[in-house]
This record gives structure tokens, sequence and C-alpha cells, in this order.
């Protein structure tokens, strides 16, 4: 832990128990706008975040408080003496975990008002081993052979868009594109993971969650997350960006990895084995996690976290989707088509 | 450290009923196992009670199993992997009466003179693993408390309750077969059990009361009628099977 400490102490500016990246000009992605993360931060003082958060934001209450959100960190299988890292915490319910099963974690994040939220859950939390950084993802963290894992998940896929994003009014049609963009996302992407593998200690371990680039529901109804727009998910990159300039006004940057590109890409960066994992209904409320490609028996069983409705059109939409999820994933085995993948990469010894 | 000595996990179950409990089938070195696992301090107590339910369950049943709790900021237990055959959680009584049968014999034998008593606490057909020559291992027992003997029977008729809904919704379709499977199970049951028992009178009826009465000593963190159908029948159907069965 002191370790970590005296590295961040040497490399970065601590104001108020927040590390700064000084070259580092302000970055934003969050679920709130930035008027709502203002009215968040002051209502703190009056109440416990939990309360707050229910009170003026019940919708986001499940995302930030949710212990379920971090069963997929089992896989990490953390010990008590190691030291991890989260990219990209945003409100630090996994760093959260983390912290309270390992000796130290940082939670690293773009966005100054998400770290302000944090430490006040580590207070309520009384966590003492966590440290903050507010940088940009894009730049490179010196900490080489620092943590014993790393935490990326729902992260990749917007390392490369530069643009503050307030979620709700990032889907807004004509939205102008006030930055530009990297060229190349997956060199962006690849840059990123090279980071992550070079500070992570010799054996150390990447848990990597992201939407799979062919979940077959983007083939029928479901819309590209990132960009809220059909089928940019898995059209070639030339055509996904065409789209995206005429819906939006700026390049598709948000890139997304078949089983076997997303492989290739943590190989590439360094990672020596890649153990994958199917997660339904996605990677932030998995229900389910089944091994890829293991000699396992399939399991699986279709999984949403669904409202009931008397709708009988609702109704017969998901009865129809239980159906091909059944057909796709039970009978065929087909994971490739599964909605999210959570990747348990490992550095070498060595 | 090779590939062959590492655990593969896959996600069985996630927080049902708010527990904030996950399972996981593990397998290691071609040893298949599970582990459950607490994602919050309360269900650290949760998975502290499971471990009690499988030991009570090891020693009055004599079986040479172990489960094996870890005492980590969050609690796990690991469990064995038993063979054999497991039904589906909506399974209908009509799809599984020989397994009744076989099942109320066992708990006959091992519950009723049982030093202490036990409530298992969620006895569906699904949480029971049958395997070839009837042997019987039971799992999931998150809810298990000692209770007074004079409660023998509930888990039976919760089980059966459970069976019973999956199969019919309303009291009035229940076919003669059923109620007729019904009576032989209670005539069973009732063989041999002392008058004091607060159960078998009424069966359904007082199994729910218990449900409501006791609701304390099942560790929910859901209200107990979220958990159990039986806790929310209305009172004069299970007065109706009541009556068919008594």
């Amino acid at each position: 832990m002191k370790e970590l400490r005296s590295k961040l102490d040497q490399l970065y500016e601590n104001v108020d128990g927040l590390y700064y990246n000084k070259s580092f000009s302000k970055g934003y992605w969050s679920n709130l706008s930035k008027k709502e993360q203002t009215v968040l931060l002051r209502n703190l003082e009056r109440d416990s975040t939990r309360n707050i958060v229910n009170k003026l934001f019940p919708r986001l209450g499940k995302i930030i408080f949710d212990p379920m959100r971090a069963v997929g960190l089992r896989l990490l299988e953390i010990k008590e003496h190691e030291v991890g890292v989260d990219y990209g915490c945003m409100w630090g319910n996994l760093l959260i975990y983390c912290a309270k099963n390992c000796r130290s974690m940082l939670g690293v994040d773009q966005t100054r008002e998400s770290l302000e939220f944090v430490k006040y859950r580590l207070k309520e939390e009384n966590l003492f081993n966590c440290y903050l950084l507010n940088t940009n993802l894009r730049e490179s963290l010196p900490l080489k052979g620092t943590f014993d894992f790393a935490i990326v998940n729902g992260v990749l896929e917007w390392i490369p868009d530069k643009n503050d994003v307030e979620l709700n009014a990032f889907f807004r049609k004509n939205k102008s594109c006030i930055k530009k963009h990297s060229i190349n996302p997956k060199l962006v992407q690849l840059e990123f993971l090279r980071m992550v593998y070079s500070n992570l200690k010799p054996g150390g371990k990447l848990y990597l969650a992201i939407e799979n680039r062919y979940d077959y529901q983007y083939f029928l109804w479901k819309k590209d997350p990132h960009s809220n727009l059909f089928y940019t998910a898995f059209l070639p990159r030339r055509i996904a960006n065409l789209i995206s300039n005429a819906w939006y006004g700026r390049p598709y940057v948000n890139y997304l990895y078949s089983i076997n590109e997303l492989e290739q890409l943590t190989k590439e960066a360094g990672f020596a084995e890649v153990e994958k994992y199917a997660a339904f209904p996605d990677y932030r409320y998995p229900q389910k996690i089944i091994p890829v490609q293991t000699n396992m028996e399939n399991n699986f069983k279709s999984v949403y976290m669904l409202r009931s409705t008397h709708n009988i059109l609702k109704r017969g939409a998901r009865k129809i989707r239980k159906i091909l999820d059944w057909v796709i994933y039970k009978k065929l085995g087909l994971f490739s088509l599964a909605p999210s993948f959570i990747y348990i990469a490992r550095k070498s010894e060595d | 450290m090779k590939k062959e000595s590492r655990t593969i996990y896959e996600l069985v179950s996630s927080g049902t009923h708010k527990n904030n409990v996950a399972l996981y089938k593990c397998r290691k070195n071609g040893r298949c196992f599970y582990k459950k696992v607490a994602f919050s301090s309360f269900s650290n107590r949760l998975i502290e009670n499971e471990k009690k339910g499988y030991d009570w369950f090891y020693k009055i049943a004599e079986k040479d199993y172990q489960v094996i709790l870890s005492r980590n900021n969050f609690f796990e237990i690991e469990i064995p992997e038993f063979r054999g055959k497991i039904h589906p959680p909506n399974i209908p009584l009509k799809g599984c009466k020989d397994e009744v049968e076989i099942i109320i014999d066992f708990y006959k034998k091992y519950w009723l003179n049982a030093q202490p008593f036990s409530i298992h606490g969620d006895l569906a057909i699904s949480n029971i693993i049958l395997s070839d020559g009837e042997d019987i291992n039971i799992i999931d027992w998150e809810h298990f408390h000692l209770a007074d003997p004079i409660y023998f029977g509930f888990d039976i008729f919760n089980m059966l309750f459970i069976a019973l809904r999956n199969q019919f919704k309303k009291v009035e379709s229940v076919s003669k077969k059923t109620k007729a499977f019904l009576k032989s199970c209670y005539n069973i049951i009732i063989d041999g059990v002392p008058a004091s028992n607060q159960i078998l009178e009424k069966p359904f009826q007082n199994s729910s009361d218990y449900l409501i009465r006791f609701k304390h000593k099942f560790g929910l963190c859901v209200e107990v009628t979220d958990k159990y159908a039986l806790a929310k029948f209305p009172q004069r159907e299970l007065e109706q099977l009541d009556l068919f069965i008594t």
C-alpha cells in the first residue's frame, strides 16, 4: 500500500484526497449531466450517498449500489495481499467490492465529479485502502509492474471517444462533434491495453468486460448502446462511420469486437493467456456467466431483468427472444453470439 | 501456475430474492464442485447458516461429505457436486410422484427422531438430488433453522404445495387423482407422529401459519409472501386442501 502511495505521490498532485494529473484537461463521462452532478455533490453533505441518490436519481440506485454487479469479479480470485486498479471506476461499485477483498485499490477516472462521489462512498464504507486518480485513460499511467489485477469494465469501447459524455444527452440527433476523435480507434484501444498490461506485475490478471460486436440481437431489434443506432455494432466500420456521421455529425469510434477479435487484441497487448466467458443478460448485471470453449456441460438458461407486463406484444416478443436464446445458446452452443463477454487475461509470470 | 490447476467458474445464479449470494459451479483438476459466495455483510450470515444446515444434514443422515466455509471479508462455502437427478424449479407434482414418495420416506426416517430437530426452509423438489439406489442429497440450506419437533412435517407440506402450485393455480382445479396422491402422502407422514404435532392436523394451513409466525427464523431478504407461495395463498383455499387430505 505504501509503495503504491509513494508512486502516486511522486507522479501526481494530491488535492483533498484526490490525485490529479496536472497535464490532463478535464474530461467527463457520466449517466448524469454536469448540472445534475453538481446538485448531487452539493446534497451529499446533508445525508448518506444512498439516501441522496434514492431521493434525487432513483434510476441510478441499482447501478451504483447493487453489490451483485460484482459477481463477475469472483473470476479474478482476488487475494487479501493483492493490489488492484479499476480503470474507469466511475461510481465506485466494483472498486469498493475489490477494496474489501484486497490490500489496496486505485480507482482511475477522467470525471472528477464521479471521484468526488466515490470519496463519500469510501468514507461511508470505512475503507481507507483506496486511492483515486483523476486522469485521462488515453494517456500513459507510468505505474509499471504495480498491480496484481486490473479491471476494465465497460470502458474499452469508450477509450477512443474524446467527447464529454452526458449519457442522456449524448444521443440527441445532430449534436455537434466538439472534439476530434482518434484516427484509428482500434489503435487507441490497443495502446490502452498495452498500458494496462505494462502496469501489471508478472502473473497479473486483467478483468475485461465488454459488449459483443456480434450479439445476435443487434441483427434484429437491439440498438448499439454506444451510438443508440441500429446495426452500427456489427456493420463494417466504414459503413458504421457513414451512419454515425449522417445521424450525429461525428464518426463511429466505440469499437466492439467479436470473441476472437477481442482475444487477438488482448494477446497483441501482450497477455499470454485468455479465459473467455459469456455473460447474460450482459456484463453490467450478470446473472449467468458461462465459460466458453470448455468441456463443461452447457447449463445455459435465458435470463433477463424484466418488469412484468400485460402488454401482449411485449410478452410475445419476450417469448420469441427466449426461444431464440434457447436455440442459439443452449441447443447450438453459439456463445460467439452472446450479448457480452468477460475475459480474464493473464500476464506471463516471466 | 499451469492452466489445468486453475478454477473455471460458471455463475449459476445471482442474488435470488435479493439475498446478495451468488452460486458458482466450479471445475478444477477434473473435479466439479460448487461455491456459494456472499456479496454483502448480511449475506455472510446466510452463508454461515447454510454451512450449519449442511453440517446438521450430513450428521443425521450419516453422510461422509464436508462443506468448507471460508471466512474472508465475504464468506463463501464450497459444496461437493452430487451426481443424480435434479428437477427444474417449476416441476409439477404429477411429474415427480415417485420421487415424492421416496423423499417422504427419507424425511420420516431422519427427521422424525432427529436431535435437535430442524427445518430446511426451502425443501422444494428442485433442491433434492436423487441418485441411483435412492440415495438422497439435499441442497440449499440457506433458510435452515432449529425448531421444535412439534413442527415435523412443515418441510414436506411446503414441498408438496410448491409442486402443486406448479400444476394448479386454483384448488378447485386439483384433480381427484392428485387429491388421492396427497392423501396417501399425508397418511405416510402422519403414521407414528405424536399427537402434540402442530402441523399435521391442518397441514397446509398450519404450514402457512408457521411461515408467517416464524418468518424471522428463515433469514429472508424479502417479505415472506414474496418468497413462499404458501404464505400468501388464501386461507380458505388452504382449508379446502386440508379437508381433501385429512
